[in-house]
């Protein structure tokens, strides 16, 4: 607000331009932030870490529910104090977004139903491969205008990636990842991508399965796995499809192998982290 | 002594009495007829005769003991029952319902001992059901499961046989063989109590009469007591009259009475 | 009507038991030479022991608990129609189960899950009895069962609702098809006391169920304490339904079958029909999960298809043996 005294006239002109060009700026800018997206809604687990990655608080007007969660999501520190959404119609309606985050998983019915109200969605593809994992990263970035800070991090992954890549050892060990009702995710799979860059064998993919399969027990007892990645974060235990993974067979009946717990925040979605995962199963080599 | 003695007996279902203060007693070697119209109680007041009932007031005694006191194999032994009508759900085979008489008398795992099956030979030769014994007994006519079923109640060698309407439903030829066979069971010392609806049945085989009216006993005693024409109009609503001889009396319904209660 | 005598019957029944016990055996994602798996092989003997042999023994159990309580039940509601999974016992036990296992409550005791079912069965037979009553008609008691197992099967799934675990809901294909697959020891040893308790209980009312033959007075009168008898075949139905469905889940129509199919062989008679009815039920179910492996070695098939594959015309033909009759 200009002050009350009244300036002389050549320097008041001067200052009202400034003042004009300093809004018309503003205006300008504040336009371009509403074109990319001043308020983005994600309803993913998975485009939240996205979102809380590449773009700053302000631009975020909501995210899903689980991304608070330290349990699923790898930048829950970051999502702490933010509103939540349950990926419901009149939660994001309401929430009035420039744009709204969804994943390849996301409900069909739902995009559909908010593209067809003329709102934005942008669909991140699920990686298969570690590339996906970079690719699905500078979508994101270029989505949400950050294309710079995109680059950046897929850079950094790369390196990191080959870094470690050098040092392959001669024996590759025989891995399994076991999910709640013996579901082993197979060679397409970003599980099994990371399983391939850490210098593991995948007995899943061995058996043919491209995507996953579910894997009888006595599968995998006559593999004799060098390493069973049991993959369960859910903290309620009580079903049977989890029931299975503690099957006294696979205690007794595998003495050799070492049996680790994955993190799933770090295995599940397009982030840096997975880089993190497979330096962490490096380990157990 | 007394094989089942019922004094004062009070049978209520739902407030309303089916059996007021009803008194009767079966001795050995005896054959008593438990008659009366539809609805008196009769079917009640036997079932209660067996434990099948409970109670409402008065007593029933078993060989002086009240009837409650006596654990349910004990009594099968003194008491064999025939209902009326008796449904059978299963196809089973003649010599395995006979065998069923023997109940009371089977040890939980022992099978049949040589005296289970001696009794079981005699309740088939008494009531010549010898032909039968391979046969379904859902797949017999009407007068042959009467006697397969006396049979069994026979097979159990309980002295006391308490049975519903056992006639019913049968030929004039088989009515005369199974009474018959109740009638030599007295005679041997056994007792046999029947409800009955057909008057002339119970005037020939029956030792003494019990009518009952409306849950109450009318009279009680032998045939030529309890068959009177007044009691019969005021308890039955029908007139009679005795025609026949000696040797053969009959008693005939001759018409229903003009003032029935 | 070519019954066979007690003894003959038996031992023919106990060869199919073994047989069919062998052929379960050998049923799994890979050959498995038996003989040499018992002693042989490290990595054999331990496919047997700790893999194959306490499927094939749950299989033979559940089958045996479940022959025998359709026995059981069609003996005392003195009706060919009854079974446990058609008068909704069966899914009531598996309600009682659920319950127990999706809300922690199995955690707390080794014996708390089959207690769920047990106490989910006696509720069902319970029921019946409420329902239908003593002297029910064959109407009476399929319409119970029909309205017994509507309640009890959304009950299930409202159930699985409520529960936390996002992998609850779909689990409702083992409760209401029931499976063995993946079973281990300890399940069956914390179903084996129940299931031993309730055949107990059932093994000493084989003459009573005979006897009711001609009904609940006739047997009274042939000297049977027909009320405590009456709730000693209840306590072992909910007894050995409760324990099979509580591990396995509901495998229908075998308690249906079973009886069915043997009736004729022990003459009709409904107390011979019990021991015979467990032997035969533990084959058929050990047959139907031999068929199940061979059929989808990934295991997605449930246990209980194939028993409705074969029990569901078997049913159909005996309805169409039955509308000749008065209903």
């Amino acid at each position: 607000m200009p002050d009350a005294t009244p300036p002389a006239s050549a320097p008041r002109h001067r200052r009202r331009r400034l003042l004009c060009g300093a809004l018309a700026l503003l205006g300008a800018s504040a336009a371009l932030q509403a074109g990319a997206g001043g308020r983005i809604v994600s309803i993913n687990l998975c485009t939240d870490q996205l979102l809380l990655l590449l773009a700053p608080r302000s631009r975020i007007a909501s995210v899903s529910h689980l991304a608070a969660n330290p349990l699923y999501s790898a930048y829950a520190d970051r999502a702490d104090g933010l509103p939540v959404n349950h990926a419901r119609i009149e939660e994001i309606v309401a929430q009035d977004p420039s744009l709204i985050l969804a994943y390849q998983y996301s409900d069909g019915q739902l995009v559909r139903l908010l593209r067809q109200l003329g709102y934005r969605v942008e669909v991140i593809p699920a990686p298969d491969t570690l590339e996906d994992v970079a690719a699905a990263i500078a979508t994101a970035a270029r989505v949400l205008d950050e294309a710079h800070a995109g680059a950046r991090i897929v850079a950094q992954m790369q390196e990191h990636l080959q870094s470690m890549a050098g040092s392959a050892p001669r024996r590759r060990p025989l891995a399994v990842i076991y999910a709640p009702d013996g579901y082993s995710p197979g060679a397409a799979s970003l599980s099994g991508a990371i399983l391939a860059a850490a210098g593991f064998r995948n007995l899943s993919a061995e058996l043919g399965n491209a995507h996953g399969a579910n894997l009888p027990l006595e599968q995998l007892l006559r593999a004799q796995p060098d390493l069973i990645i049991i993959d369960d974060d859910e903290a309620d235990k009580h079903s049977l499809a989890q029931r299975k993974l503690t099957h006294p067979a696979l205690r007794q009946g595998l003495p050799a192998a070492t049996t680790v717990r994955l993190s799933g925040r770090y295995w599940s979605c397009p982030t840096p982290k997975v880089v993190d995962a497979v330096a962490d199963l490096r380990a157990y080599r | 002594m007394r094989l089942l003695e019922a004094t004062d007996v009070v049978i209520r279902r739902n407030d309303r009495a089916i059996v007021q203060g009803a008194s009767l007693q079966l001795r050995p070697g005896e054959m008593v007829g438990l008659i009366g119209p539809n609805g008196a109680g009769k079917s009640t007041l036997l079932r209660a005769l067996l434990g099948l009932q409970p109670l409402s007031g008065g007593r029933c005694l078993l060989k002086g003991r009240d009837l409650r006191g006596w654990p349910p194999r004990e009594r099968a032994r003194e008491l064999a029952y025939l209902p009326q009508n008796p449904q059978s759900h299963w196809p089973l085979r003649v010599d395995k319902v006979i065998e069923l008489g023997r109940s009371p008398h089977l040890g939980l795992w022992r099978g049949l001992t040589p005296a289970d099956r001696a009794a079981i030979e005699r309740a088939i030769a008494l009531t010549e059901v010898e032909d039968l014994t391979g046969r379904v007994f859902n797949s017999l006519s009407g007068g042959e499961q009467a006697r397969v079923n006396l049979a069994r109640i026979l097979a159990s060698q309980a002295p006391g046989l308490l049975a519903d309407e056992p006639i019913a439903a049968l030929d004039p030829y088989h009515q005369l063989h199974i009474m018959e066979i109740f009638a030599r069971h007295a005679r041997e010392g056994g007792s046999v109590l029947l409800v009955l609806h057909d008057l002339n049945t119970a005037a020939r085989f029956c030792d003494r009469l019990v009518l009952l009216e409306r849950g109450q006993v009318a009279c009680t005693g032998t045939p030529c007591d309890v068959l009177t024409a007044d009691l019969l109009r005021r308890v039955y609503g029908v007139d009679t009259r005795w025609i026949g001889d000696a040797l053969h009396p009959f008693l005939a319904t001759t018409g229903r009475a003009q003032h029935h209660p | 009507m070519r019954s066979l005598p007690p003894l003959p019957l038996n031992l023919l029944l106990l060869a199919m038991l073994a047989g069919s016990l062998a052929l379960e055996l050998c049923s799994g994602p890979f050959p498995l030479d038996l003989l040499g798996a018992v002693t042989g092989s490290q990595l054999d003997a331990l496919v047997f022991w700790q893999i194959r042999l306490p499927r094939a023994m749950l299989a033979l159990l559940v089958g045996a608990c479940l022959g025998l309580s359709g026995a059981a039940m069609q003996g005392l509601l003195r009706n060919p129609l009854a079974g446990p999974g058609l008068l909704g016992v069966s899914n009531c036990a598996a309600l009682g189960a659920v319950v127990t296992f999706y809300f922690g409550l199995a955690g707390m005791a080794w014996y708390m899950l089959p207690l769920g079912g047990l106490l989910g069965a006696g509720c069902g037979v319970s029921l019946i009895f409420f329902l239908a009553g003593r002297q029910a008609s064959i109407l009476t008691l399929t319409l119970a069962g029909v309205a017994i197992n509507a309640v009890a099967s959304s009950l299930i799934s409202l159930a699985l609702n409520f529960s936390a675990n996002p992998y609850a809901l779909s689990e409702i294909v083992f409760w209401l098809m029931g499976s063995v697959a993946d079973r281990s020891r300890a399940d069956i040893a914390i179903a084996l006391p129940f299931m031993v308790l309730g055949w107990a209980c059932l093994a000493t009312t084989g003459r009573f169920l005979t006897a009711l033959n001609f009904g609940e007075e006739s047997a009274q009168s042939m000297g049977y304490a027909v009320n405590r008898l009456r709730a000693l075949v209840i306590a072992g139905v909910a007894l050995t339904v409760g324990a099979a469905v509580s591990v396995s889940g509901n495998i229908g129509f075998v308690g249906l079958v079973v009886p069915h199919l043997i009736r004729p062989w022990v003459g009709g008679e409904p107390g011979r029909l019990l021991f015979p009815s467990a032997l035969a039920g533990g084959s058929l179910v050990l047959l139907a999960d031999a068929a199940v492996q061979w059929l989808s070695p990934q295991q997605e098939l449930k246990l209980g298809v194939i028993t409705a594959l074969v029990g569901g015309p078997f049913f159909l033909g005996l309805i169409y043996q039955m509308r000749r009759q008065v209903l």
